[in-house]
């Protein structure tokens, strides 16, 4: 059945999920469907559409909180923010380059589910972070609510943790609370040449671990338009941004030269978002390690592909690697020795983008342990037990 | 408070028991004797007092593991503890139950510079970690004012804060990986030595989760640079008012202070007579307010807030000169509570968080509540993100004052939720605020977090009769009620 559903209340939504833990039907829980290529794909699914979920249900700049209908398109929170000179401290990833679809439909719901942080994750958080509490129907089709609207909770588990990252496989958010911050006064970026992934390890290193710690910190390495580089993003006030930025420049004897305000803002959102991987053909993965060994790895793996194309974002934390497709038959071993290296520098790898037909074949998220998958399952089943939200997309749990 | 019914078959089997657990772990890790167990009987909340039927010393993740599975088999229940500083009653020992104590482990494993991060086990103290690095430049950054005895694993299990948590973040914001061990003694690995690798976050539903779903044996925690310099303010207001609107303006302009505490005047002269910071006593609130950073980042921060603080009407400001100064700037807020029990016999911590803009409303009525129960009380707040500290000062050898505090404890908790705030911001619901968890979720939102307690403990043997008002049978739980296989929903839009 290929019907879309768009209810506008809670009660609607849940009687649609009531409705299809009764027929058995999965449901491809979307916001603004820009994000339906990450993860495997739904073979049938009926659309669960949360668009006329929508709206600001309160902000208050004061309190640094902000509550939502989980429908509501990105840009209408982010302007509502930047209107009172506040942002989404978190910095979402935008996937609509990467995936070729219209960026400017993307959900916020879709922004929490995916739990996809920017080059401000290691200074500020990702959407887990931020999330305080949500209302939602679980896939057995009962409406909760879980968490808070402020800042500071600890009553009851922290249910919002799970749902962050959950790719819409245990709830239906339908409304949440968030944090938000200050957007920072000013901006610049200093540009260190650096090809070699020892040095642009050690020099991230070095800079993460000085107090004048970059609110961005990442390394253009393979591939990417022009020679190697490392890139040092400061957010503040004018003053200290100058004594932050000279500290930071004496880790390479001065060796770079800065960016201003607009530069940088283009060059963060481009990084955010993978805007250098331009070649739709390619597959990319994420894959995240312990930051000193990102560099290292993506050399490494950048040598295994063909066509690799890479760049390290927090800190060396955060490696993509994009790279030449291969047949079917090899995607297999392919992901198996991408994996090996991966685990080797104590990370794991997910297949961000790839055909669906090879999303169906390989593993998305990085294997895990017998007795963890075995629990992640039974999370699943807690709110979720007929698989009807999002059927197999995060795989087997 | 009510405990769930003590199994006398399982207190009948003691001995038997003790010797299982000697058999796996050895005799000297076995505490059974009436002496060893009351050292256990309550933690921080000790109003109430509880032996357990016997206490267990772990010392490797092997014994956790079998003392987990032999317990499981035996239909034993468990109660985790680390340092026993809880404040909401979450490591009472039952009667019927073990204790287990996570005491030994006390090793710091690794500290790794390169990736800004210490791996230790759970018995280690949140000050321990800090005190092992900060020669080198790092830090722990959550700071809870029982640093110097809770245990990391206690702080995962609760989640706690401090007064740099408004900058820094929670507990949950500065971990990166957990180990535990489930009651089937299965061992898992939950994230690791990086953010965000994918997959539900566990990690994060562990952390807070106060001991009922796994036993934490290992932590993996981040290591930030220490800041370059740091200086506190002291703002003095003539109402409370005034000093709330100040802390929202602050906020308002875009300056995260490193700190922001506020204090009413009761906490002030308490504090003042304890330790004698210099605070000003005249005062109906004090503010204290503390910058990090660069130079410059501290000079824009202090010349922001002075000007907000005088912009709202403050009687006097004065600004730390000196390190010592700042640290005396903080000495009498961080011992407020000890401040606080020397002018009463007893008092009563409570926790709740508020919006900020609640808050002249919410100490208007505690101060009518504190009339109507004829029991003074003293505030103490984390004010930049609206969590109270209310003490309320009684004397537990008055016949009924006990009760009554709890009363007006409950009274103002229910207020905190009334406000659009919540029971608790940092201590935890362990027995205390159990039976008010009903305020603030239904029916339905408890149960669902029993399915996920579930999922963890399906025997519910681990820390029974906490956080849950109602225990319901996993089974119980899981069953659905379909609704028929009919579309029942004519009116939701279709394409
Ligand atoms: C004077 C004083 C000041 C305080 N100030 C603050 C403050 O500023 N901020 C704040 O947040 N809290 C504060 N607290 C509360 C308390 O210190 C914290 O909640 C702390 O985290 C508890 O740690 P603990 O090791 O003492 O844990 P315990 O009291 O032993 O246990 C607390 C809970 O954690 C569980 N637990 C412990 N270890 C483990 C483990 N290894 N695995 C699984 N579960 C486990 C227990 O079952 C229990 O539910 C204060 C307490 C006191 C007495």
């Amino acid at each position: 059945m290929n019907e879309v559903l768009r209810p506008r209340t809670d009660t609607e939504v849940a009687e649609a999920i009531q409705w299809a833990v009764a027929s058995e039907t999965v449901l491809d829980v979307i916001g603004g469907g820009t994000k339906r290529a990450l993860g495997h794909p739904l073979i049938e699914a009926t659309v669960l559409d949360l668009r006329d979920c929508r709206g600001i249900v309160s902000y208050e700049p004061a309190e640094l909180v902000m509550t939502v209908r989980a429908g509501t398109p990105r840009q209408e929170v982010e302007a509502a923010l930047a209107e009172k000179n506040q942002m989404l401290a978190f910095e979402p990833m935008d996937t609509g380059f990467l995936l070729e679809e219209d960026g400017t439909r993307q959900s916020i719901g879709a922004v929490f589910a995916c739990n996809l942080a920017g080059p401000r994750r290691p200074r500020s958080g990702a959407a887990r972070d931020h999330l305080l509490g949500a209302r939602g129907v679980t896939g057995r089709g009962d409406v909760f609510k879980t968490g808070g609207r402020v800042v500071k909770n600890v009553t009851g588990y922290d249910l919002s943790k799970l749902l962050c990252g959950s790719y819409g496989t245990l709830a239906v958010m339908t409304e949440i609370s968030f944090k938000v911050l200050p957007a920072p006064i000013d901006l610049r970026t200093l540009v260190f040449p650096c090809s070699d992934h020892g040095q642009a390890a050690r020099l991230m290193r070095d800079a993460a671990n000085t107090p004048y710690s970059p609110e961005g910190l990442a390394w253009l390495a393979y591939g990417i338009d022009g020679a190697g580089r490392v890139l040092m993003r400061l957010e503040g006030n004018t003053p200290a941004l100058a004594e932050r930025a000279a500290a930071l420049a004496a880790l390479a004897s001065g060796q770079c030269r800065e960016l201003g305000r607009d530069e940088s803002l283009t060059l963060w959102r481009d990084i955010r978002d993978l805007r250098f991987f331009n070649d739709p053909a390619q597959w990319v993965w994420r894959i995240t390690v312990p930051p000193f060994s990102g560099p290292a790895l993506a050399a490494d793996l950048s040598a295994l592909v063909s066509g690799g194309r890479c760049l390290a974002d927090w800190a060396g934390g955060l490696v993509w690697l994009a790279h030449d497709p291969v047949g079917e038959e090899q995607a297999e071993d392919l992901a198996v020795r991408l994996r090996q290296h991966a685990e080797a520098a104590q990370g794991g790898a997910m297949l961000f983008r790839a055909p669906a037909a090879i999303r169906k074949r390989v593993a998305v998220f990085h294997p895990r342990p017998a007795a963890l998958s075995a629990l992640e399952k039974r999370v699943r089943e807690a709110f979720d037990p007929k698989r009807i939200l999002c059927g197999e997309r995060m795989g087997g749990v | 408070m009510k405990m769930p019914d003590p199994d006398t078959a399982v207190i009948a089997r003691k001995d038997e028991l003790a010797a299982g657990l000697a058999a796996i772990i050895g005799e000297e890790g076995v505490v059974t004797d009436e002496t060893g167990l009351k050292a256990f009987e309550c933690d921080g909340l000790t109003a109430y007092q509880q032996p357990p039927l016997i206490a267990v010393l772990p010392e490797t993740v092997e014994q956790v593991s079998a003392v987990l599975r032999y317990c499981r088999e035996q239909g034993v229940r468990i109660v985790p503890r680390g340092a026993g500083t809880s404040l909401s009653g979450g490591a009472l020992p039952l009667a019927d139950g073990i204790l287990l104590g996570m005491g030994k482990f006390n090793r710091i494993l690794q500290i790794d510079y390169d990736n800004r991060l210490a791996r230790v086990q759970p018995g280690v103290t949140n000050l321990a970690i800090t005190r092992a690095v900060e020669a080198d430049g790092f830090y722990y950054a959550p700071d809870p004012s029982s640093q110097i005895a809770c245990s990391i694993g206690g702080n995962i299990a609760e989640n706690s804060g401090g007064v740099h948590c408004l900058k820094y973040g929670l507990t949950t914001n500065n971990i990166l990986g957990l180990e535990c061990v489930l009651t089937d003694g299965s061992v898992i690995r939950l994230g690791g030595s990086h953010f965000d690798g994918g997959g539900y976050d566990l990690m994060g539903l562990m952390t807070g989760s106060e001991g009922l779903l796994a036993v934490i044996t290992e932590v993996t925690v981040r290591l930030l640079p220490t800041p370059p310099g740091a200086r506190a303010m002291l703002i003095g207001f003539d109402a409370l008012e005034a000093a709330g609107d100040c802390v929202s303006a602050v906020i308002g302009e875009g300056i995260i202070p490193a700190g922001m505490e506020m204090m009413d005047n009761y906490a002030i002269r308490a504090a003042e007579d304890f330790c004698h910071p210099g605070y000003p006593t005249d005062a109906a609130a004090l503010l204290i307010v503390e910058l990090d950073g660069t130079p410059a980042d501290i000079e824009f921060g202090l010349q922001t807030v002075r000007r907000i603080a005088e912009a709202h009407g403050a009687s006097s400001v004065r600004i730390s000169e000196s390190e010592e100064e700042r640290q005396r700037f903080w000495a009498g807020r961080k011992a407020a509570f000890p401040a606080v029990g020397r002018i009463s016999p007893d008092y009563y911590c409570m926790d709740g968080t508020i919006p900020r803009h609640r808050l002249p409303e919410v100490l208007t009525r505690m101060a009518e509540m504190s009339k109507r129960f004829g029991l003074r009380v003293a505030n103490v707040f984390h004010a930049g993100d609206g969590n109270l500290h209310p003490l309320i000062l009684y004397d537990a050898n008055e016949p009924g004052e006990l009760e009554r505090a709890e009363e007006f404890g409950a009274e103002i908790l229910k207020l905190c939720v009334e406000v659009g705030g919540v029971l608790t911001g940092e201590h935890g619901v362990g027995v205390e605020k159990r039976d008010l968890m009903g305020t603030m979720f239904s029916e339905e939102d408890l149960k669902q977090q029993q399915r996920v307690k579930c999922a963890f403990d399906p025997q519910g043997l681990l820390n029974p009769g906490k956080m849950f008002p109602v225990l319901h049978r996993c089974a119980e739980l899981g069953r659905m009620h379909i609704h028929g296989g009919r579309l029942p929903f004519p009116d939701i839009p279709r394409f």
